[in-house]
């Protein structure tokens, strides 16, 4: 019999259901975490899947579902690290490229529509002044709530590097929303 | 009144400053108008980051790429099966069963080693040495030697040979010296000529 013509174990019934649970209930966390680090629709799609198909391979790591989170949103923020380091860039998506139209909730009016639009413009092009470890290092810290020893750990330096990462994107930041108050 | 830089402020205003330098600086904090107010302004920095980064894109269809995702990663998983259902060969021969080939091969060579005789043993291991000092260190044998036979004397040394024949006849004589070196004489039956052969080895 050829190698071609075996036949491929296949993935009993729930065990998929296991894996469908637990891709639509940490999806969008985690395609919003990759999404802040490399701030591009299209790459964090790409990092997003590739992330889940990456921890799904070890079948064995989900069992314990609350760790099984913990360790989702490290193979995410390593993924987009790499992608960050190959492609040394991070480039927001211009709300013209999105390749859906925009669309509109019924709750929301077309100006307040705008207003969040534009809020998100200001706030992404405020992180787009950071360097992508202080960016990274931003979001682990005061948005994912990460202690700065597990920062230091995913961005693989030291805790003294960390925080000088998290000062200064701190610092830049806010001095990037005086700014543009005033 | 000396502020703390910055950096010690965009610290302190996330908990991330240890101990001693939190105890100082929140002291001074309560004091300084000023510095108050830039721990606020960070802490509404972050408290703004966190609100607007919990929002999906705008523009953004999730449902729709929500599902293009949950599909290709479907799909990712399925490949990567049959990726692994080609490629993984099982393996060879477990530990176990290794070992015990191992253990057999092992009775078996003892037994057969055992029941050869004295002197073909002896001859063995010797002749195995032998290969084994020459071949392991893969040095030619430097002893020169010199042999006569029906067809010359032959020079060997280093694995090389050289030969000087004989006329078509035997040698009448052929005398060898401990300094080295082999002399044949030769007498030509028809004609009384005598030709006589020296090698001599270094």
């Amino acid at each position: 019999m050829s190698e071609f013509a075996q036949p491929v174990e296949r993935v009993p019934e729930a065990h998929q259901e296991l894996q469908s649970r637990f891709v639509s209930d940490h999806l969008r966390r985690i395609f919003l975490l990759i999404y802040r680090i490399v701030g591009n629709v299209d790459d964090a799609q790409d990092l997003t899947q590739e992330t889940f198909i990456k921890a799904l391979q070890r079948q064995d790591q989900i069992k314990d579902l609350e760790k099984a989170a913990h360790w989702l949103s490290r193979i995410a923020t390593n993924t987009a690290i790499d992608f960050l380091r190959r492609h040394g860039r991070v480039s927001f998506s211009d709300i013209d490229d999105l390749p859906e139209p925009v669309s509109a909730s019924p709750l929301e009016s077309p100006e307040a529509l705008v207003l969040q639009t534009e809020r998100r413009e200001y706030l992404e092009a405020g992180l787009g002044t950071l360097t992508h470890r202080e960016r990274t290092a931003l979001i682990l810290r005061d948005v994912e709530g990460l202690p700065a020893e597990e920062v230091a750990a995913q961005l693989n330096c030291s805790k003294a590097t960390v925080r000088s990462h998290i000062a200064n994107a701190r610092t830049k930041f806010r001095r990037y929303l005086e700014r543009r108050k005033t | 009144m000396r502020h703390p830089q910055d950096d010690q402020l965009a610290l302190f205003a996330g908990g991330d400053l240890g101990l001693l330098d939190r105890l100082r600086l929140r002291g001074h904090v309560r004091g300084c108008d000023a510095c108050r107010r830039s721990v606020e302004s960070y802490r509404s920095a972050a408290a703004r980051l966190r609100e607007e980064t919990a929002k999906l894109p705008a523009g953004l269809k999730w449902d729709s790429l929500a599902a293009e995702m949950t599909a290709n990663i479907r799909v990712g998983l399925a490949a990567g099966e049959c990726v692994a259902g080609v490629t993984s060969k099982p393996a060879l021969m477990t530990w176990k069963p290794a070992l015990a080939v191992l253990a057999l091969t092992l009775v078996v060579l003892s037994g057969w080693w055992l029941n050869f005789p004295q002197e073909q043993r002896a001859n063995l291991a010797r002749g195995m040495q032998g290969i084994w000092n020459r071949d392991a260190r893969n040095v030619p044998d430097p002893t020169v030697y010199l042999e006569a036979n029906r067809a010359g004397i032959q020079l060997r040394e280093n694995g090389s040979a050289m030969t000087l024949m004989h006329p078509d006849r035997a040698p009448s004589v052929i005398s060898v010296s401990t300094q080295g070196a082999m002399r044949a004489r030769y007498v030509d039956s028809d004609t009384g000529q005598v030709t006589i052969t020296n090698v001599y080895a270094q």
